[in-house]
């Protein structure tokens, strides 16, 4: 079984994930891949206390969650990878792992932000490095719930003022 | 029960994850009145109870103390604003606690 959806959303575990897309799309691995959280065991219980017992979860640094996806390491489960950021994605690309598509749901950037959807505001950093994994080849799309209208993020940015 | 003091209602609407913790670290440092505060949220698990979790783990020293209730209907907030003003906040969570649980009811 491949990886079923590789998702940004800043705040990585949370309802929307659980609640919407685990019911959606019936996954039992949740694999939360962010350095800060996985150094930080205040955080780390944190994020583990929102799953629920019929869910698995691990915790990963960025370079340990590639190794381990690129080892098939969630072979036989129903996984699901959640980012906070553009730039974990494109980490885990350049260390090789494939990726198809990538869900984006909710980010909203602190600092230089432009408004792209309600649940998306993104700096001109998040921006490029969306741009790069376009460029990569991989479809980004745009839904924070799974019944919400989907929007193809290439389409939208075309749609910016430079 | 009329217009109560020291509430503080917030909406997670719009507002990004750092957004939302420093709009509630505002509200609960306003809050001064009494020896402690009470976050009320809907879900557990949700990015408003990692917030107020957030929030209350920085509670220490001059901070007042901070609890977070999850689940909140309103036979919890009744309890709360009848009895915050005669009990430490130790024997107030718990009651509110088992008020809301007792308010959720079949009726066949």
């Amino acid at each position: 079984m491949p990886i079923l959806l590789y998702r940004v959303d800043e705040r990585l575990i949370h309802g929307q994930v659980v609640v919407g897309w685990g019911n959606s799309l019936k996954f039992d691995r949740i694999v939360l891949i962010n350095d800060q959280v996985a150094q930080n065991p205040w955080e780390r219980d944190l994020y583990l206390a929102c799953v629920p017992p019929e869910m698995k979860a691990i915790i990963l640094p960025v370079d340990d969650g590639a190794a381990k996806i690129l080892q098939n390491g969630f072979e036989g489960e129903r996984a699901v990878i959640l980012v906070d950021s553009p730039f974990d994605i494109l980490r885990m690309v350049e260390k090789g792992v494939k990726i198809d598509s990538v869900n984006v749901g909710g980010v909203h950037s602190k600092r230089n932000r432009v408004k792209i959807l309600p649940y998306l505001c993104l700096s001109p950093e998040e921006i490029f490095a969306f741009k790069r994994i376009i460029s990569a080849g991989i479809k980004c799309e745009c839904r924070d719930v799974p019944l919400a209208e989907e929007h193809d993020l290439s389409l939208l940015f075309d749609k910016l003022r430079p | 029960m009329g217009k109560q003091e020291g509430l503080s209602v917030i909406s997670n609407a719009g507002l990004g994850k750092e957004e939302l913790i420093s709009a509630l670290q505002k509200k609960v440092d306003q809050e001064t009145s009494g020896d402690g505060v009470v976050i009320f949220v809907d879900m557990f698990g949700t990015s408003c109870w990692q917030t107020a979790k957030k929030v209350a783990a920085t509670a220490s020293g001059s901070r007042p103390e901070i609890a977070v209730i999850t689940g909140v209907n309103l036979p919890m907030l009744a309890k709360f604003f009848t009895r915050r003003a005669s009990l430490p906040l130790s024997q107030l969570v718990p009651l509110v606690k088992q008020e809301g649980e007792k308010g959720i009811r079949t009726e066949s």
